[in-house]
């Protein structure tokens, strides 16, 4: 696994290629649980990050190298921005003793402690007031470094929401708040969850910097991991970055909510439609992210060597990992705190 | 020299301030003039960027700390009330309880939760409860009800210095002001064992907090109507001393269990499968329970006085149990257990 060791540890001096490498990783990724998931080795409840990609990559090539990461239960795009770890990814997937938590945690739970990813959690909102424990932890030990904890929009309706936000701005702690806002909770729309005016007027009610981004390429989703910084090591304060996207699959699944598969899937099928389905379809991240290298003055055979090694190293890291031994009872249990 | 429970519990604290410079305290009113019921006065001027006083947000609040000790500090969350408890069972029972094992062994989030039991002056159905058996019954968790104060000081730490996951301190209210004598008795093991109190031939009794106490003023008055009991003092709920248990009940033969809380469901149930499931014919008689009456807690002391079990209620069933349910023998009067701690003077 050479290629994978080097993809970990590679730091290509252009942040694009990085940026690229990361996207079609997590593209090619989940594009081999679509392919594999009904063989039922992955036996384990998938929120598939399909068209988060360029978000999640853009803020964590920004914050990587400082950082403590928090996420939530769509860890796909997370893990694998943060590790850049493909092998691990799908050993944890198939619940394998390799895996990236010893095939415990499953899709849901997936960290690395190593790479400062310190928790995924599968209650909405529950990471939220932990991204400020470990800043308070932080101006304890004098360590300059960042807390950045992503959630989704429903996320905000929950109570600890306001409560770790109040509190973030109270004691004037640096914290990026990243929203990733498909606005569904499920098949909900927002206007049915939300009472308030708007989350920029919510979170400046508490004294928090705001930044916008919609449905960015990677591309420009650094950009707006660079101006949180930026606003983050000037202020002192938490900042709120807010970032839409299109949810190309079902809540939870491998489905759209479109095809044959859906017919039996989680949700009600009718609430997108499909014309705005096939527009979005036009513009997937990876598509969007060769675009842009493409017309930035990248050379088309080479960007397009790029993503092919990539999905090689995915291919080969899906194929190593299903060979590898399962995870063991005995094991696992010696991993709870005492018995 | 004798020493209160909350002496103790101010002591601990400080060790703990002390002896880890990550040590953090966290919750509402810890900055406060009574500062947890006198157990950490003046500590936020000695360590004022770690003594945190928080807004209202218990919830968030023991993720925070749950963020910290992943982080390298240890954060000790205070709840004058264990009732509040309930709102950070979320983050304690979802994520801090699993932490270890949800990700493979990769993380470890010492920590301690200290809550207050109430008890006494119209505290009610929402200010007096004992929910140690919820907290226990979690995989993860460590709970402890230490009765006095050489188990507070060992304990605690113990929970600072050497265990690496979240513990759970349930304080007694009642006990707060009471003064203790130092004695031999030792715990088996600061947080994964319990307490050989006193040694007797009739009769085990198991009991927790300040269940213990009762336990032991029962003791004397049976001893002189002639009944010989045994006490475990249990202390770690959620890891008590099996083998201790189960040689002092193979020895009497007979076990009561007083505990702070309900019966069904809890310690005296836990204790009950223990003994069941190692050989239940070590028993010669059917085993009590005795907790709190199976209603929320009432308001009117008259109500109250009746709702705990106390001294009274202990000798006449341990008198039962071993001579006889029609044992005639005298009972010490029934008292209000409250009125009787608030004002003993001696030192236990």
């Amino acid at each position: 696994m050479e290629d994978i060791e080097k993809i970990k540890g590679e730091h290509s001096d252009s942040v694009l290629e990085r940026l690229l490498e990361s996207v079609a990783m997590i593209t090619s990724s989940e594009a081999l649980i679509v392919q594999h998931y009904n063989e039922d080795q992955m036996k384990t409840p998938m929120h598939m990050s399909v068209g988060d990609e360029s978000c999640v990559v853009g803020v964590v090539e920004c914050f990587k190298n400082d950082s403590y990461f928090f996420g939530y239960y769509r860890t796909h795009s997370l893990y694998l921005a943060v590790a850049r770890d493909p092998y691990k990814f799908f050993a944890e997937l198939l619940g394998k003793k390799t895996g990236s938590n010893g095939g415990i945690a499953g899709s849901m739970h997936m960290s690395s402690l190593t790479d400062g990813l310190l928790n995924t959690s599968a209650i909405v909102g529950s990471t939220i007031p932990l991204s400020l424990g470990a800043a308070l932890a932080n101006r304890i030990l004098k360590e300059k470094r960042y807390s950045v904890v992503f959630f989704g929009d429903g996320a905000i309706e929950e109570g600890v929401f306001h409560e770790t936000l109040n509190m973030a701005s109270l004691f004037k702690l640096p914290i990026l708040f990243v929203c990733l806002d498909n606005g569904l909770a499920v098949d909900l729309e927002a206007a049915a969850r939300q009472g308030f005016k708007s989350i920029k007027s919510l979170v400046e009610a508490y004294h928090c910097d705001y930044v916008f981004s919609d449905n960015p390429s990677v591309s420009e989703a650094y950009a707006a991991g660079v101006e949180a910084k930026r606003l983050l090591s000037g202020s002192g304060k938490p900042v709120f970055l807010h970032m839409t996207y299109y949810r190309y699959l079902q809540h939870i699944g491998i489905t759209d909510d479109f095809s044959e598969a859906s017919a039996s899937a989680f949700e009600k099928r009718d609430y997108r439609s499909l014309e705005l389905h096939k527009d979005y379809l036009k513009k997937r991240p990876l598509d969007v992210a060769v675009t842009e290298m493409i017309s930035g003055g990248w050379q088309k055979s080479g960007v397009k060597k790029i993503v092919e090694k990539i999905e090689d190293i995915t291919l080969k890291a899906y194929s190593k990992a299903l060979g590898d031994q399962k995870s063991s009872y005995g094991e696992a249990k010696g991993k709870v705190y005492f018995d | 020299m004798s020493k209160t429970y909350k002496a103790a519990l101010a002591e601990a604290m400080q060790e703990a301030m002390d002896t880890n410079p990550n040590a953090i305290i966290l919750g509402q009113g810890v900055t406060d003039y009574k500062g947890i019921f006198d157990t950490m006065i003046g500590f936020v001027d000695k360590y004022p960027d770690r003594i945190i006083e928080t807004p209202l947000a218990e919830d968030s609040v023991a993720g925070i700390c749950i963020g910290a000790a992943l982080n390298g500090g240890y954060p000790i969350n205070t709840h004058i009330r264990a009732d509040f408890g309930l709102l950070i069972f979320n983050q304690l029972i979802n994520l801090a309880a699993k932490y270890k094992y949800m990700f493979g062994g990769l993380f470890e989030v010492p920590s301690m939760y200290r809550m207050v039991i109430g008890r006494s002056w119209g505290q009610g159905a929402q200010h007096s409860q004992s929910l140690q058996s919820l907290m226990a019954h979690i995989p993860g968790l460590v709970v402890i009800m230490p009765a006095d104060p050489k188990s507070i000081l060992e304990s605690y730490r113990y929970a600072v210095q050497e265990h690496k996951g979240p513990v759970v301190m349930l304080e007694h209210r009642l006990l707060y002001e009471l003064s203790y004598e130092e004695d031999a008795t030792e715990l088996s093991h600061p947080l994964f064992g319990s307490k050989l109190e006193r040694e007797g031939t009739d009769l085990t009794i198991i009991a927790t907090s300040v269940m213990v106490l009762e336990a032991k003023r029962a003791a004397d008055h049976l001893a002189e109507i002639g009944v010989s009991v045994e006490i475990i003092n249990l202390h770690s709920i959620s890891h008590p001393d099996k083998e201790m248990i189960l040689k002092s009940v193979e020895k009497t033969g007979k076990m009561l269990i007083a505990d702070t809380s309900w019966a069904a469901y809890g310690v005296a149930a836990e204790m009950n499968r223990i003994v069941n499931e190692y050989n239940p014919s070590i028993l010669k008689a059917p085993t009590h329970s005795m907790g709190m009456v199976n209603t929320p807690c009432p308001t009117a002391k008259v109500l109250e006085d009746m709702y705990y079990p106390d001294v009274h209620d202990i000798v006449d069933v341990c008198a039962g149990m071993v001579i006889g349910k029609n044992h005639a023998m005298a009972l010490p009067k029934k008292e209000s257990m409250t009125d009787f701690y608030k004002h003993f003077k001696g030192p236990f």
